[in-house]
C-alpha cells in the first residue's frame, strides 16, 4: 500500500480574472491541480489557453483571484508581493523561453543573482554557482557575457541560474522555443537529467516531441483543465 | 536641394506627430537662446559696439599720474603739455559739471561738459543741426555758446528745428544755442546733456596745483603710441623740473578711451555671458539625450531605410535636419523672447553701466542669434544623428532571444548627464559665491546711519554768485533755513555726501617737511556743524564743529581714524596741526588744528577700504574751495518718518534764499547705497537665476535618463523581481544608478568650479573664490535634486509587474 504523501503543489478552485475598463477576462477558471515532489509535469494547450497565466501563479509572480494555492504545505495564495518575492527566491527556479539573462552581467553574476536576493553569503554563493555551472557544463565560460554565448549555451546558463539555489520546483516556460532542434534537445536532456536527480519540474510547451519526456501532461483549454486531466499517466 | 527640402518636410511632419516632445525641446531652446541673446546684446552694446566716433580706437585718454596712480590734469599742466607736444593732432581738455538751464520752463539742473573747442573735431562727429565751437569761442567773455545733445533737444525743446540761434540761460548767463549733436552721440563720456567751451582764464592756465581735467588726445597720422608715451614722459620730467612744488612724483600716461570706459564692467558682463552659455550647453545636453532616446525608438525605421538603400550620409542628413528644424523653431522663438529680455535688462540694470540704454536686438545681435541657433542645433543633433546611422539593418529586423539590457547602459547619454551636472555645479557655486558676497556687502557698516536721511544738491551759478563770500553767505543762509525747518530732526550741508564723487587734497602733518613727498592724499568734506549729528557719524575723540568755528577764529579740522593713523601713528591727534589747502597770506603753510576724530565712513563705496578724510567747517572753508567744489553743496536732512517728505523742506530752504535755484539729485541715503550696490546685485540676481535654471535642467536630465533607463530595463527589472528581488532592492538599484551619475558629475563639476570660480575674484567681497561652505552647499543641493529626480522613476521601477518576465514579444 503506497503511503499518502502531501503534494508539493496544490491548487484548489483557482481562477484568475483580469479586469480592464470595459472587459473582464477569465484567464483561468476552477483549476484543481496537484504536483508531487519529484514529478515531471508538462502543461500544454493552444495559444491563449492560459498556460503562461497558470505558470505565473505557480511561480508566485501573480496571485489567484479565487481559490487556494498551497506550496510545500504553506498557503501562499494571499501573500503580499514582498512575501511572494521571498518565497519565490527560496523555492522557485525559473527557466524562460527568452533565456532572460541580463546582458551587462557575466555568466557568474547571472547565476548568482537569485542567491543574492535570497541573502546567501558570498563564499556560499560562489560555491553554489560553480556547482550549478558544472552541472550544465559551462564552468569554463564563467566570466563571459551572454552576448558571447550561443542560444543553447545561454539557455543552459539560465538552467544553472534556476537550479543554483536548489529550489523546490523548476518552472520552465517553453525552454526550447528559441532554440534549434539540436540545442533544444540538449536542454531537454539536461532537464531530464535534473529530474532523474530528483528535481520537480513543471514545464509549459507546445512541442509534441517533448511531451513524452514528462510523466504527466496537463491540458488547458480556454482557461480550464481539459476533461482528460489530472490523470496520472505513468511513463515506463 | 530637393533632398534637403524633402528632409525638411519629413522632419516637420515627424515632429508634428510628437507634439509633446517637440514643444518641450522648442520651449527649452527658446528660453535658453533668448536668455543668451539678451545677455549678448548687453555685452555687445557695452563692450564691443563701436563708439559713434571716427576711429574710436584712436581716441586716447591722457592722464597725469601721482605716485603711479592715474588722476586728472591741472589746467597749467595741460596748457604746457599742449604747447610742448609735437605728436598729437588734438589734445582736448574736458570736465564734467552741472549747470542750471533756464528757459520758459522751470529751471533745471543738467549734466554738462566744458570742453575744448576742437572736442568734436577730435571725435570726428558733425552736428545734426548748426555748427561746432570755433577756437575764438573758447575764451573768457566769448564762451557764451552752447551745443545741445539730441536727447535734451527733444525732451526739453520739443525737437524744435528753429533752435539754432536761440538764447537760453545757463547758470544765469545768457548763451546762444549754436548746434545740436546727432542721437548717435547720446552715449556720453560723462553723462553730459550739453557742451560749453572751457573758456580758461589766464589765471587758470597758470595754475598747476589743481587737478580736475580729463584730457583726450588723438595722435597725428603715422605716430605710434610708444613714441607719444616717450614724448609725454619727457614733458612730465620737464614739468617736474619747472614746477617742483606742484608736480613732484607726477607723470603722464596713455590708454585707449573705449577700453577704459568699460574696464570696470568687462569681467562682470563676460561672466554673465559665460554663465548663460553654460545654461545653453546644459539645455543642449538635455535635448541631445532626448534625441538619442528618440532615435533608439526609431531604430527599426532607420534600419528599413538603410535596408532599402539609404546611405549613411542620407541618414545623418535626415537626422540632422530634424535637429536643425527644432533649433530654428527654438531660435526664432528665443529671438522674440530676447526683445523683451533686452528691455527688461535695460530697465532693471544699474544705470551706471555705460551704454546699457543702447542695448537692443540689432543686426549684429540677430547675427549672433542665428549663429547660436545653428551651433546649438549641430551641438545637440550631431551625436544622435551619427548614432542613428550606425545601426545594422539586420539587427533591427531580426527576431530571436534577447538579453534584458537594451539601452539601459548608454555611455554617451550618461556622459551627457554627467556633463550637465558638472556645469550646473559650476553655475550654482558661482551664484552661491556672489550671493555670499552680496550678503557680506549688505552687512557692511557704512560708518553712518543711512535710514531716514534725504540728500539733494544745490549749485550756485558763477554768474550770480561771483565771489567766495557771496557763495559762503548764500549757503550759510540755506543752512540756517534748513536747520530751522519744522519736520527736520537734524539738517546740515556737506560738500559731498558719502558715496558721492569728491575731490582730494594733499595734507602734511606738522613736523614733516612741507613738500609733496610728505603729503597724505585725503578726501575733503566741507560741512556745517550739524553734519555729524545728521549722518550719525560717531565722534571718537575730541569735539565736533560749533558755531564758534567761523571766519577769523582758530582754523580747525576734524579727521577720520584712517587719517589719524597715517598722520600721527601711535599718537593722540587732538591738538596737533595739519597743513592743507591754501597757504597763509605770508606764504607759510595753512595749518589747521585737529579738534576731533570721527569713525571711518566708507565714502568710496561699501566694498572699498576707508580713505583718509578730513572735514573743514563751511564757515572757515578756503576761498579756493568754492572753485574746487564748483560752488555746489549737498543738503542732508534727517527725519523721523518718511525721509521723502524732507524734499519740500529742502526746496523751501533754497527758494527762501534764491527762487531760481533748483534742488537736484534728491534721493535717500538708503537709495544711494542700494544704487551703489546695483552692479553687484544685478549680476548676482542674474547668475542666481541661471543657477536655478541650470539646476532645473540638470534635474530634468537626470530624471530623463533614469526614466528612460527604467523603461528600457523593464524586462530586466521584471526578471530580477521574478528571481526574488524585493521592490526596495530594485528601487535602490535605480537610485544608485542616479547617485553614481550625480557623484561623477559632482566630482567633475567640483574640479571645473575650482578652476573657473577664480575668474570671479574681482567680483567677490570678503569671500574666497574657493569658499568651502559655498561649494559644499552647491554640491549637496545638486545631489539632493538629482537623487529626487532619480527617485520618481525608481519608484516606478519597483512597481513593475514581475509577470512581464514571462511575456515574450
Amino acid at each position: 500500500m503506497a503511503l499518502a504523501i502531501d503534494p508539493l503543489i496544490r491548487l484548489a478552485g483557482v481562477s484568475k480574472i483580469f479586469h480592464t475598463k470595459e472587459v473582464e477576462t477569465h484567464a483561468l477558471s476552477g483549476i484543481d491541480l496537484e504536483i508531487r515532489a519529484g514529478e515531471y509535469v508538462v502543461i500544454s494547450g493552444p495559444s491563449g489557453c492560459g498556460k503562461t497565466t497558470l505558470l505565473s501563479l505557480l511561480g508566485l509572480l501573480d496571485s489567484p483571484s479565487e481559490g487556494s494555492y498551497v506550496l510545500a504545505g504553506e498557503p501562499v495564495s494571499s501573500l503580499t508581493p514582498a512575501q511572494r518575492a521571498r518565497v519565490r527566491a527560496r523555492t522557485i527556479g525559473f527557466i524562460f523561453q527568452a533565456f532572460n539573462l541580463i546582458g551587462d552581467l557575466t555568466v557568474f553574476q547571472n547565476v548568482e543573482l537569485p542567491l543574492k536576493y535570497r541573502g546567501m553569503r558570498g563564499a556560499e554563493r560562489r560555491g553554489a554557482v560553480h556547482e550549478a555551472l558544472e552541472r550544465v557544463g559551462l564552468l569554463h565560460r564563467i566570466h563571459h557575457y551572454p552576448g558571447q554565448l550561443s542560444g543553447g549555451q545561454q539557455q543552459r546558463v539560465a538552467v544553472a541560474r534556476a537550479v543554483a539555489g536548489h529550489p523546490l520546483v523548476l518552472l520552465a516556460d517553453e525552454p526550447t522555443g528559441n532554440l534549434d532542434s539540436q540545442n533544444g534537445s540538449q536542454v531537454m536532456d539536461l532537464l531530464a537529467e535534473l529530474h532523474q536527480q530528483g528535481a520537480t519540474i513543471c514545464m509549459v510547451t507546445h512541442d509534441p516531441r517533448y511531451l513524452k519526456q514528462a510523466q504527466r501532461t496537463i491540458y488547458l483549454f480556454d482557461g480550464r483543465l481539459d476533461g482528460r486531466g489530472p490523470f496520472h499517466r505513468e511513463v515506463a | 536641394m530637393d533632398t534637403l527640402l524633402r528632409d525638411f518636410r519629413l522632419a516637420v511632419r515627424s515632429l508634428r506627430r510628437s507634439p509633446t516632445f517637440s514643444l518641450a525641446v522648442i520651449l527649452t531652446l527658446a528660453l535658453c537662446i533668448g536668455a543668451t541673446t539678451s545677455i549678448f546684446s548687453v555685452v555687445y552694446a557695452v563692450l564691443f559696439r563701436r563708439l559713434p566716433y571716427t576711429d574710436p580706437s584712436g581716441i586716447l585718454l591722457v592722464r597725469e599720474t601721482w605716485r603711479g596712480q592715474p588722476g586728472s590734469f591741472s589746467v597749467g599742466n595741460w596748457a604746457d603739455t599742449k604747447r610742448a607736444d609735437q605728436l598729437f593732432q588734438h589734445l582736448v581738455p574736458l570736465r564734467g559739471t552741472r549747470l542750471n538751464l533756464a528757459t520758459e520752463n522751470a529751471p533745471e539742473n543738467v549734466d554738462a561738459a566744458r570742453v575744448g573747442s576742437d572736442f568734436f573735431d577730435l571725435l570726428g562727429v558733425r552736428p545734426a543741426l548748426g555748427r561746432v565751437f570755433q577756437p575764438e569761442e573758447d575764451r573768457p567773455g566769448s564762451d557764451n555758446v552752447v551745443i545741445l545733445s539730441d536727447r535734451l533737444w527733444r525732451e526739453r525743446f520739443g525737437a524744435d528745428r528753429g533752435i539754432i540761434g536761440r538764447s537760453v540761460r545757463l547758470d544765469g548767463r545768457p548763451c546762444t544755442v549754436i548746434g545740436v549733436m546727432p542721437a548717435s552721440l547720446d552715449f556720453f563720456i560723462m553723462g553730459e546733456q550739453l557742451w560749453v567751451p572751457n573758456g580758461f582764464t589766464p589765471e587758470q592756465v597758470a595754475m598747476h596745483d589743481e587737478h580736475y581735467l580729463t584730457v583726450l588726445g588723438r595722435l597725428k597720422p603715422g605716430v605710434t603710441r610708444g613714441a607719444a608715451q616717450a614724448e609725454l614722459a619727457q614733458i612730465a620730467t620737464s614739468l617736474r623740473e619747472r614746477y617742483p612744488r606742484d608736480n613732484q612724483e607726477r607723470g603722464i600716461t596713455l590708454s585707449q578711451l573705449d577700453r577704459e570706459l568699460v574696464r570696470g564692467y568687462r569681467a562682470r558682463l563676460l561672466t554673465l555671458l559665460g554663465a548663460v552659455g553654460f545654461v545653453l550647453l546644459i539645455a543642449c545636453a538635455n535635448i541631445a539625450n532626448l534625441l538619442l532616446a528618440r532615435s533608439a525608438t526609431r531604430g527599426r525605421e532607420t534600419a528599413i531605410r538603410a535596408a532599402v538603400g539609404a546611405g549613411r550620409g542620407h541618414l545623418v542628413q535626415q537626422a540632422l535636419t530634424e535637429s536643425l528644424v527644432l533649433a530654428l523653431a527654438g531660435g526664432a522663438a528665443g529671438t522674440i523672447l530676447a526683445l523683451w529680455g533686452v528691455r527688461a535688462l535695460v530697465a532693471f540694470g544699474p544705470a551706471d553701466i555705460p551704454r546699457l540704454v543702447s542695448a537692443r536686438v540689432d543686426t549684429p545681435v540677430l547675427a549672433f542669434a542665428v549663429l547660436l541657433t545653428g551651433f546649438s542645433g549641430l551641438l545637440f543633433g550631431v551625436a544622435p544623428a551619427l548614432r542613428s546611422s550606425t545601426r545594422f539593418p539586420q539587427d533591427a529586423l531580426k527576431e530571436g532571444g534577447r538579453t534584458g539590457h537594451a539601452g539601459g547602459r548608454d555611455r554617451l547619454r550618461h556622459a551627457l548627464v554627467v556633463a550637465e551636472i558638472a556645469l550646473a555645479l559650476v553655475l550654482l557655486t558661482g551664484a552661491g559665491l556672489l550671493i555670499r558676497s552680496a550678503v557680506a556687502l549688505n552687512s557692511v557698516d557704512p560708518g553712518f546711519e543711512p535710514k531716514h536721511v534725504l540728500a539733494g544738491r544745490v549749485s550756485l551759478p558763477a554768474s550770480t554768485y561771483q565771489t567766495p563770500d557771496q557763495v559762503s553767505q548764500a549757503f550759510t543762509e540755506i543752512a540756517r533755513h534748513l536747520e530751522q525747518a519744522r519736520g527736520a530732526d537734524a539738517a546740515a550741508l556737506v560738500s559731498t555726501a558719502p558715496l558721492e564723487a569728491g575731490g582730494s587734497n594733499g595734507l602734511v602733518p606738522e613736523g614733516r617737511p612741507y613738500e609733496v613727498s610728505s603729503a597724505i592724499d585725503a578726501m575733503l568734506r566741507v560741512v556745517t556743524p550739524g553734519y555729524f549729528q545728521t549722518m550719525r557719524i560717531t565722534l571718537k575723540r575730541g569735539r565736533t564743529f560749533t558755531e564758534q568755528d567761523r571766519a577769523g577764529t582758530q582754523k580747525v579740522m576734524i579727521i577720520n581714524e584712517r587719517l589719524a593713523r597715517e598722520a600721527f601713528p601711535g599718537q593722540d591727534p587732538i591738538g596737533k596741526r595739519i597743513a592743507c589747502c591754501e597757504p597763509e597770506p605770508d606764504g607759510s603753510p595753512g595749518l589747521k588744528l585737529v579738534v576731533g576724530v570721527v569713525n571711518d565712513v566708507l565714502a568710496m563705496g561699501l566694498s572699498q577700504e576707508p580713505y583718509p578724510e578730513f572735514y573743514l567747517p563751511m564757515a572757515q572753508s578756503p576761498k579756493a574751495a568754492w572753485h574746487w567744489l564748483d560752488q555746489t553743496m549737498t543738503l542732508a536732512v534727517r527725519t523721523t518718518g518718511d525721509p521723502h517728505a524732507a524734499a519740500s523742506l529742502m526746496r523751501q530752504a533754497v527758494t527762501a534764499v534764491d527762487r531760481t535755484l533748483p534742488v537736484y539729485n534728491i534721493a535717500t541715503m538708503d537709495d544711494r547705497i542700494t544704487a551703489s550696490l546695483g552692479p553687484s546685485q544685478f549680476s548676482t540676481m542674474l547668475l542666481t537665476a541661471f543657477g536655478v535654471l541650470a539646476l532645473l535642467l540638470a534635474a530634468i536630465g537626470v530624471y530623463g535618463i533614469i526614466s528612460y533607463g527604467v523603461t528600457q530595463r523593464t524586462q530586466e527589472i521584471g526578471i530580477r523581481l521574478a528571481l526574488g528581488a524585493q521592490g526596495h532592492e530594485v528601487l535602490g538599484m535605480i537610485v544608485r544608478h542616479g547617485a553614481v551619475l550625480a557623484g561623477v558629475g559632482l566630482a567633475v563639476g567640483l574640479v571645473t568650479a575650482l578652476a573657473l570660480t577664480r575668474l570671479l575674484s574681482t567680483l567677490l567681497f570678503q569671500v574666497s573664490p574657493t569658499d568651502p561652505p559655498t561649494f559644499a552647499i552647491g554640491a549637496v543641493l545638486l545631489a539632493t535634486v538629482a537623487l529626487l529626480a532619480a527617485l520618481l522613476p525608481a519608484m516606478r521601477a519597483s512597481r513593475v509587474d514581475p509577470v512581464i518576465a514571462l511575456r515574450y514579444e
